[in-house]
């Protein structure tokens, strides 16, 4: 192809006294020297901590009263302040800006300058254990929305209000911790619920829902609480049953949930042993077995919403066949019967003849499988096959239906043959009984 | 303007005719230039120098003083300090050796430095060795939560103690 | 200080009559001579003491000691070249001084990040010009290229150079990428994640073709990426050391070669009108060329007047300084005005929702997501071979240095523009409403998805254009520019679109405003 000559572009050669290459190297150096300046001007006076810090300063000068604490005021330096924890593997530079938490004269101040409420830092000291592991956020930034992590659309990494007492979970599993009514109300509701009968934390527990190890960084508050209030509205298609929860329970299993961070703690920060019970998750659950069931009734029954918290889920027809049976409404019929400790071996559920007590009115679960004690521990540790192989052995073995439906007696003969059968029904409970205790 | 070119004089006066004009334009851009890059370098060499370290606070508690009783001497595990208590109160004495910062082992009455044989006597004085001065004495004092606090950052005279 | 006087002082002789042999006079003579040693030559003011001061300076050597005039108009390179260079010297520089801080591990690169944009004196700003700088250095390699093809700058002798330039190109994206890991967030992480999956992508082919168990290419890439299967400890230390040691050493040597080049294929691409014929008559520099005229080759004044020529001292060097200081004075302004990226910490059971790989991956990103390899290596393949080839494919001989090779170049690139900016939207336009094969004959196998997809009709309808272009003006050099402009205009538009348009779930959005809530709070 031929291109036609172009005009010429090179003849135009700089006059000698073209200055504009050293005009434009002055300009821009100036510029960049000028940016050099604001860059550094920026880092050393614009940063809100050093706001701050001065306001403490001048706070301290304002309370000094004599020559000690003038020069002690005097002596206040405008720097980074931080605690150092390699044990938790963090630097918290909270004190940059949270200057008077541990300084009872503060305690009128406005944030940030504000002393810690409270008395929590006697026994968590904060040279110990810093200020993130409760509060959560980015110990190491030294601004506010930084450090306190207020990134949109995830999940907020600090703390704040009820859902602080998630912190505590983290290394305490005590049932209850005084004062701390969220953290007691998440864990009754953890072991009621029996959550690791499903899931599993840090390797204990089923495997029948999603890991709860670092449920933390999965979801946040919101979600947690929305998913407890309907589980199949926040995962379409969850098998979760609905635990049935108040908002106020959603919320405090949801702040459970965020102490969940999967974060290997060091052995270090956990609660010393001996001072307080020590035991993980499984033994709590297994622990609250039958919390709720009369003490004089007989030994191992748990009740049946126990059950129900997995099974009403897991087959709900059958569920509901039993609720629409007379076994569930058995003890209406002799509430108010004149010698009812007669009726209750058949209309009530974990009957103890020696103290008159029963675990629950009318016939539940357990009155054909068995008391609870003997199977459910192995459903809370995840062990699906052994719960389900041993509340059908019971019933297999057992027949416990004949314990109380005799075949060939009319209805109209109920009265004589429970007469006849009195002896022999509390022959049978004690069989079950003796065989449930090991 | 450079003249056209032409013969050899010619030519030599060319390029080698010294440019008689003073081009303070020049010697502004490039020392603003050189000024601005000197700046910001010198600038970017604080980077090195960190404004605070990733090292534990010098200043720390050590507990609630009746963890110590009259006449004990302490060790403070992770600290290089020894924390003495007698009747008169407390004192800290540094466990680090003024010499060349090695740690000191306490004998039974004095402290002696496994690097290069200074020996120092109870209170810290020197008594042998090429350490150039005593072990230093430690603030310590009483927090406001009721322990004592150790300062390894400020030196007392020696002598001086804590009474409780 | 001139030339001549400081010569007399460096060679000034004392008489060995004094009672210290004349070292007192030596002491005495110190700061001068000491001064004289370092700076040989005082300020150059003649133009024969400016050239000898080029050419006997190390650092100012790497110029011709006289350089066309037309190196300094503006519009001749945009000034490109030195921008990216002095991008990449801004990186060296940062790099360094972030390196002091950064460790490379999984427990504390992170809150090293963090201490360096908090805590670190300066440290912050210095991340942020590390970061920004980086990005601008892609940005301005792609212009570089784009100027030198369309000024036809790859024609003979500098083919060679056009190459060294690709590869070039090549590494800054490999540096680029391996820095982009380095802070070990979330957008690192899985960023990182997606590419080296990309890097697996070829088993699309070997898994077809049943090879992958005895020839697995894409497995062996991905190994020596990551040193594991997924992206870990292992892959942030060969990240690193690519990142800070081997990549930029290879860089600064080609570079070197690069300019290196510059000077030995005659300086910049110019028009041969730029130049009017030699005066008739014996050279005008004879001696002062003598030793290039022993040279059989192209060499940068040998046939050319001196009159279209500056001396590189004063000017050029203003110039190059000037532009330098402008890119570095934008790079501070931009860095303190935006800080650099950190999301929350890397989690590997948490993707990122979308995961985007870095923006300039982000055209390629959205061909990855019909097929890993077309988009991953097929297609960036295709797009290196030919570029590298048009220096060879292209040998008319006509005028280089002119934009666009004048008035029908132009005309061939807008065309190209229009065609690019209309068939790649509509292309994507018509993938979101209707789908791809997959949503249509959901048992397809993947391999006929490999071979058809947006990607492959774009290359494919590009590749016609070009070729009607071919036979409508028998001309290569317009051909050359109607495939490079629709490739450039549609690298631009679908890394717009990924950036812009692609929310969570690899789903089209019109902004992020309207992304899904994922994580309530």
């Amino acid at each position: 192809m031929n291109t036609p000559i172009q005009r010429p572009t090179g003849s135009a050669k700089p006059a000698a006294g073209d200055r504009r290459w050293e005009l434009l190297l002055l300009i821009s150096s100036l510029t960049a020297a000028l940016l050099f300046g604001a860059a550094a001007f920026r880092e050393n006076n614009l940063a809100p901590w050093i706001a701050y810090q001065r306001a403490y300063r001048s706070a301290l000068f304002a309370r000094a009263t004599d020559e000690r604490t003038r020069r002690a005021a005097a002596s206040f330096e405008i720097r980074y302040y931080q605690v150092y924890l390699p044990g938790l593997g963090r630097i918290d530079r909270c004190p940059t800006c949270h200057l008077g938490a541990e300084d009872p004269l503060m305690k009128d101040r406005p944030e940030p300058l504000r002393t810690h409420p409270g008395n929590i830092l006697a026994h968590h000291p904060s040279d110990r254990f810093g200020c993130t592991i409760c509060h959560g956020g980015r110990g190491r930034a030294t601004e506010a929305r930084e450090a306190h992590g207020a990134e949109p659309g995830r999940p907020a990494p600090m703390r704040r209000g009820d859902m602080l007492q998630a912190a505590c979970a983290q290394c305490h599993s005590d049932a209850e911790l005084p004062g701390m009514p969220v953290y007691n109300l998440a864990r009754a509701l953890f072991a009621k619920k029996a959550c690791l009968g499903c899931h599993s934390l840090r390797g204990a527990g089923g495997a029948q829902g999603p890991d709860l190890t670092a449920a933390a960084g999965k979801h946040g508050v919101k979600w947690h609480v929305r998913h407890f209030m309907d589980p199949q509205k926040a995962v379409p298609g969850s098998k979760m049953p609905n635990p049935g929860l108040t908002e106020e329970e959603a919320r405090a299993l949801a702040c459970l949930m965020m102490s969940f961070t999967g974060e290997n703690l060091s052995r270090d920060y956990l609660p010393v042993p001996g001072a307080r019970k020590a035991g993980g998750q499984v033994e709590l659950a297994a622990d609250r077995l039958g919390a709720d069931v009369p003490p004089g009734a007989a030994p191992g029954y748990v009740g049946s919403e126990t059950c129900l918290v997995c099974h009403s889920g897991l087959h709900p027809e059958a569920v509901e066949s039993w609720r629409n049976s007379k076994m569930a409404h058995a003890f209406e019929a002799v509430r108010d019967a004149p010698d009812r400790e007669r009726c209750l071996p058949c209309h009530a559920t974990g009957y103890n003849p020696a103290t008159n007590q029963f675990a629950e009115p009318n016939v539940t679960c357990e009155a054909c499988h068995g008391p609870g004690k003997d199977f459910v521990p192995a459903a809370l540790d995840g062990k699906v096959a052994e719960h389900r192989d041993r509340a059908l052995a019971n019933v297999r073995d057992r027949n416990p239906c004949v314990r109380c439906h005799q075949p060939h007696v009319p209805k109209e003969k109920h009265e004589e043959a429970v007469r006849r059968a009195a002896p022999k029904l509390g022959t049978a409970t004690a069989a079950i009984e003796s065989t449930s205790k090991n | 303007m450079i003249p056209p070119s032409g013969s050899s004089p010619a030519k030599k006066g060319r390029f080698e005719k010294p440019v008689k004009r003073r081009n303070f334009l020049g010697f502004a851009a490039v020392g603003s230039f050189l000024a601005s890059w000197g700046a910001g370098i010198i600038g970017a060499l604080r980077l090195p120098i960190p404004s605070v370290y990733p090292e534990a606070n010098p200043r720390f508690r050590i507990g609630r003083p009746d963890r110590f009783p009259v006449g004990s001497v302490t060790r403070i595990p992770g600290r290089n300090v020894w924390i003495f208590r007698d009747e008169r109160g407390f004192y800290a004495i540094s466990a680090v050796c003024t010499h060349l910062g090695c740690i000191v082992d306490r004998g039974e009455d004095h402290f002696k430095c496994p690097c290069h044989g200074s020996v120092f006597d109870e209170g810290g004085k020197v008594l042998s060795g090429p350490a150039p001065s005593p072990l230093p004495w430690l603030e310590i004092g009483l927090d406001p939560s009721g322990e004592l606090i150790v300062d390894t950052q400020v030196a007392v005279p020696p002598g001086s103690r804590y009474a409780v | 200080m001139q030339f001549e006087k400081s010569k007399k002082h460096t060679n000034k002789m004392e008489p060995a009559s004094a009672p210290l042999g004349g070292f007192l006079h030596n002491l005495r003579e110190l700061p001068r001579n000491f001064w004289a040693a370092v700076f040989r030559n005082g300020m150059p003011t003649s133009e024969r003491a400016r050239s000898k001061a080029v050419f006997g300076n190390f650092f100012l050597h790497i110029h011709p000691a006289r350089v066309h005039c037309r190196v300094l108009k503006p519009t001749a390179t945009l000034g490109l070249g030195v921008i990216t260079a002095a991008l990449f010297v801004i990186l060296l520089v940062t790099g360094v001084l972030l390196m002091v801080y950064y460790k490379p591990s999984l427990a504390d690169a992170y809150d090293s990040i963090l201490d360096i944009h908090h805590v670190v004196p300066t440290g912050r700003i210095i991340r942020n010009l590390h970061r920004w700088t980086a990005h601008g250095m892609v940005v301005a390699v792609f212009l570089h290229m784009a100027r030198a093809f369309y000024t036809s700058a790859y024609k003979p002798p500098r083919e060679f150079n056009w190459l060294i330039g690709l590869f070039l190109l090549v590494l800054t994206l490999a540096l680029s990428f391996t820095g982009y890991l380095l802070p070990w967030d979330q957008l690192a992480f899985w960023a990182i994640t997606v590419g080296a999956n990309i890097a697996q992508s070829p088993r699309e082919i070997t898994d077809v073709l049943g090879i992958t168990q005895s020839f697995d290419v894409g497995g062996f890439q991905k190994a020596i990426l990551l040193g594991a299967h997924t992206v870990g400890q292992e892959a942030l230390i060969r990240f690193y050391v690519l990142h800070i040691m081997v990549l930029p050493i290879i860089m600064v040597v080609i570079m070197g070669v690069h300019f290196w080049r510059i000077r030995k294929d005659g300086g910049l691409a110019r028009p041969r009108a730029a130049d009017p014929p030699p005066v008739p008559g014996p050279p005008a520099g004879a001696k002062t060329y003598g030793l290039m005229a022993l040279i059989r080759d192209t060499s940068p004044l040998v046939d050319r007047d001196l009159k279209n020529t500056i001396p590189a001292w004063p000017r050029l060097f203003y110039a190059e300084l000037a532009v330098g200081t402008i890119i570095t004075a934008m790079s501070i302004a931009i860095s303190l005005w935006a800080d650099a990226p950190l999301k929350e910490i890397a989690n590997p059971e948490v993707p990122e929702n979308p995961a985007k790989a870095p923006w300039y991956f982000l055209g390629l990103q959205e061909i990855v997501s019909y097929s890993a390899f077309m988009g991953g290596i097929g297609i960036p393949v295709i797009v290196l071979l030919g570029l590298a080839l048009i220096p060879f494919l292209d040998r008319e001989k006509e005028e280089v240095g002119v934009w666009f090779s004048g008035r029908r170049g132009r005309r061939v690139a807008c065309r190209s523009l229009l065609l690019a900016a209309a068939f790649v939207p509509a292309t994507l336009a018509f993938t979101i409403r209707y789908g791809w094969l997959r949503n249509w004959f959901p048992e397809i196998p993947q391999i006929v998805i490999t071979f058809a997809n947006p990607g492959t009709l774009f290359v494919a309808v590009f590749a016609v254009w070009s070729l009607f272009v071919l036979t409508r003006t028998r001309s290569t050099r317009l051909a050359a520019i109607a495939l490079f402009t629709t490739f450039l205009v549609s690298f631009i538009i679908l890394t717009y679109f990924a950036t812009v348009h692609r929310g969570p779930n690899w789903g089209f959005y019109w902004s992020q405003a309207s992304w899904p809530e994922l994580h309530g709070e």
